[in-house]
């Protein structure tokens, strides 16, 4: 398995325009003068920097876990490991003085106090949207405080982008975003938009996919569902989406497809892209100018320019392919009806309504260690690290975690609900060596849920029969 | 005939170590090269292998089965840790993706034979598209180093990404290997 992920010589090649150069004696001599000192002596591991940087991470979660509880448990677990809280907390009334005691009373009115201004009551979960993810009304209500109302419009060739509303936890998010068409443009079925992208300013392994709400006229309707891999939280950032070009993917016709050979190569003066456009970046005349010692120019696209031994100079494509015929386009793959960018940004701000554990507990497999799992009506997650003897274990560490988890919800009133459980999405760390010179590994995983589930009154998670309080 | 070169390398045998760097110094040097997008000065390169054959030199208790794979590994950690000297201002990510919503062929190859499919399907890929997959799941990069290493636009190449994912599942459909 681990052979299966290791590049081949070739596929690094085709990364490389030349060798690397080295000496392979230097390599050696320095190496090898380096082990010198070693050799006899048991094995010494340096732990490396990243080792510190997680330490860092593992403490300021232990800060956090121990706010959370100390929260739930209204300061009385602070106190019991005599942890001091700020010192504007602990500023208490003045003890009275006797003048203050035998001093006439004066009771002045208090002046009212000003009414504090009423939080702003969180939008209602677009009906569409509601619809879209089969929420009950009910359930929708208890959805408000994730909802975001946007109402951002971009315009361009006179079509609009208006983003209309979110709804979101720290790992996924609905843009609900609708398009507006002039009268000479028609929202037909047929047509659809080229480009469709989503961007945040600090996530990096994140997907996307959009499905069409309701389409008229002069509109297309389309919620947007993101899925972040990693475990930034999504919450605060500003995200943008763009928008390119609403046209329909074009239909070739045969004198607009050519076949190319291989490895035998053919005198092309034409560079074809891959995405199907005319570059004319090798003429005749660059032909005619290459060296005769020049045997070959190899470009990125994957085109070679090479003199034969007879003397002629053919372009080829891509000579990996051996003698196989590849298909290419002469004009790109869409017709564009209005080419036109529509980009909005915006900054994500909701509640997080999700239920959260912390702990270490063994889950799955004696490698595994459960530290964290998060439950929210969108979405869940859970964090491990995994110990094991190699440090080539990654793989390994994520088959340790079934892909199924039969997973149990208890709820406030004693009942259990089930509420299986799948994850598809994950990152994890390399692994580092501990002080035991066992290497650790940290991992994510989690997905979306195919719709929102109530966890209102969910008080516990139940997984390989063991119970996790949440809150 | 047995490779018994993980076996010496575990007994502390430095000859077993000069061995590897002969076979296998010319591969750990493509791929801090490829990792890093850019030709290191002879003596940088030695430097970088250097600490790459004394890592697996302090680490040869765990070796089991082929030296490469795990060679592999850490030059691949090694140029990692030398992107970050090249951009100390910059904060790569330390995890990097591993799956996606689409059902990621890696995951379906789980045999050799399917592995050796999506190779070939990578292969079959345009040779932009190629570099970039080899990039991401062979060489492990996060999409931030590649943009980081390539000078290209990190959106572009998870919309690429993405794409690809679409066509290499629809190439692997056809050679009868995946999906869900």
């Amino acid at each position: 398995m681990t052979e299966n992920r290791t590049p081949t010589e070739q596929e690094l090649d085709a990364l490389l325009d030349r060798q690397p150069p080295f000496d392979l004696e230097a390599v050696k001599i320095r190496t090898l003068s380096r082990i010198g000192e070693q050799v006899g002596q048991p094995v010494k591991r340096r732990a490396p920097l990243r080792c510190f940087l997680i330490a860092a991470v593992i403490c300021a979660l232990s800060v956090s876990a121990v706010a959370a509880a100390d929260y739930v448990t209204a300061g009385r677990l602070s106190a019991a490991l005599g942890i001091r809280k700020p010192a504007a907390e602990q500023v208490s009334e003045p003890e009275p003085t006797l003048e203050d005691e035998m001093a006439p009373v004066h009771v002045e009115k208090p002046s009212p106090a000003p009414k504090p201004e009423p939080e702003p009551e969180p939008p209602e979960l677009d009906a569409q949207i509601a619809s879209a993810l089969q929420v009950s009304q009910g359930h929708a209500q208890r959805l408000r405080p994730a909802v975001q109302a946007v109402d951002q419009t971009a315009e361009d060739q006179d079509v609009r982008m208006t983003v209309l509303q979110t709804l979101g936890d720290p790992s996924c998010l609905y843009v609900k975003l609708r398009f507006d068409f002039p009268e000479e443009v028609a929202a037909s079925e047929y047509l659809e938009f080229d480009t469709f992208n989503v961007s945040f300013e600090n996530a990096d392994g994140y997907g996307w996919q959009e499905d069409i709400l309701e389409r008229t006229d002069r509109s297309i309707t389309c919620l947007l569902t993101v899925k972040l891999y990693g475990q930034e939280d999504l919450n605060g950032q500003a995200v943008t989406v763009t928008v390119e070009n609403y046209g329909t993917p074009h239909r070739y016709t045969e004198d607009e497809i050519v076949q190319l050979a291989g490895e035998a190569g053919k005198p092309y003066t034409t560079i074809i892209d891959p995405n199907g456009t005319v570059r004319w970046d090798i003429t005749e005349a660059d032909l005619a100018s290459m060296s005769p010692e020049k045997s070959a120019i190899a470009y990125p696209e994957g085109f070679t320019v090479s003199v034969k031994t007879d003397g002629s100079k053919v372009v080829t494509y891509d000579g990996e392919h051996g003698d196989q015929m590849l298909t290419a386009y002469l004009v790109p793959d869409f017709d564009a009806v209005v080419a036109g960018t529509w980009e909005q940004s915006w900054t994500l701000q909701y509640e997080d309504l999700s239920l959260y554990w912390e702990g270490d507990t063994e889950l799955f497999d004696p490698r595994l260690t459960l530290t964290g799992f998060r439950l929210s009506p969108l979405s869940w997650s859970a964090d491990f690290t995994a110990t094991e003897d190699v440090p080539v274990g990654e793989t390994l560490n994520f088959n340790l975690i079934p892909r199924d988890w039969g997973v149990q919800l208890r709820r406030r009133d004693g009942s259990l609900a089930d509420q299986p459980l799948h994850w598809s999405v994950g990152s994890g760390s390399s692994p580092v060596p501990n002080e035991a010179g066992l290497f650790v590994t940290v991992i994510a995983v989690g997905n979306m849920f195919d719709q929102p589930i109530d966890i209102s009154d969910v008080t516990a998670v139940i997984i390989d029969g063991q119970e996790f309080p949440v809150n | 005939m047995k490779d018994d070169l993980s076996a010496r390398l575990r007994l502390g045998d430095p000859a077993a170590l000069e061995e590897a760097m002969e076979r296998y110094a010319a591969y750990a040097a493509k791929i801090i090269a490829a990792y890093l997008n850019r030709t290191l000065p002879a003596e940088d390169m030695e430097e970088a292998l250097s600490d790459v054959f004394v890592s697996l030199w302090n680490s040869r208790e765990h070796l089991e089965g082929e030296v490469k794979p795990y060679l592999a590994a850490i030059a691949r950690n090694a140029a990692r840790q030398k992107l970050r000297q090249f951009h100390p201002a910059e904060a790569l990510p330390e995890d990097r993706e591993l799956v996606d919503d689409t059902p990621l062929p890696e995951q379906q190859a789980e045999t050799a034979e399917q592995a050796a499919a999506l190779r070939h399907a990578i292969n079959a890929m345009a040779p932009e598209d190629r570099a970039l997959f080899i990039r991401f799941y062979y060489l492990e990069q996060t999409v931030e180093e590649i943009a980081a290493v390539t000078g290209q636009n990190a959106s572009t190449l998870r919309v690429r990404l993405h794409r690809g994912r679409k066509r290499l599942k629809q190439l692997l459909l056809e050679r009868g290997v995946c999906c869900d």
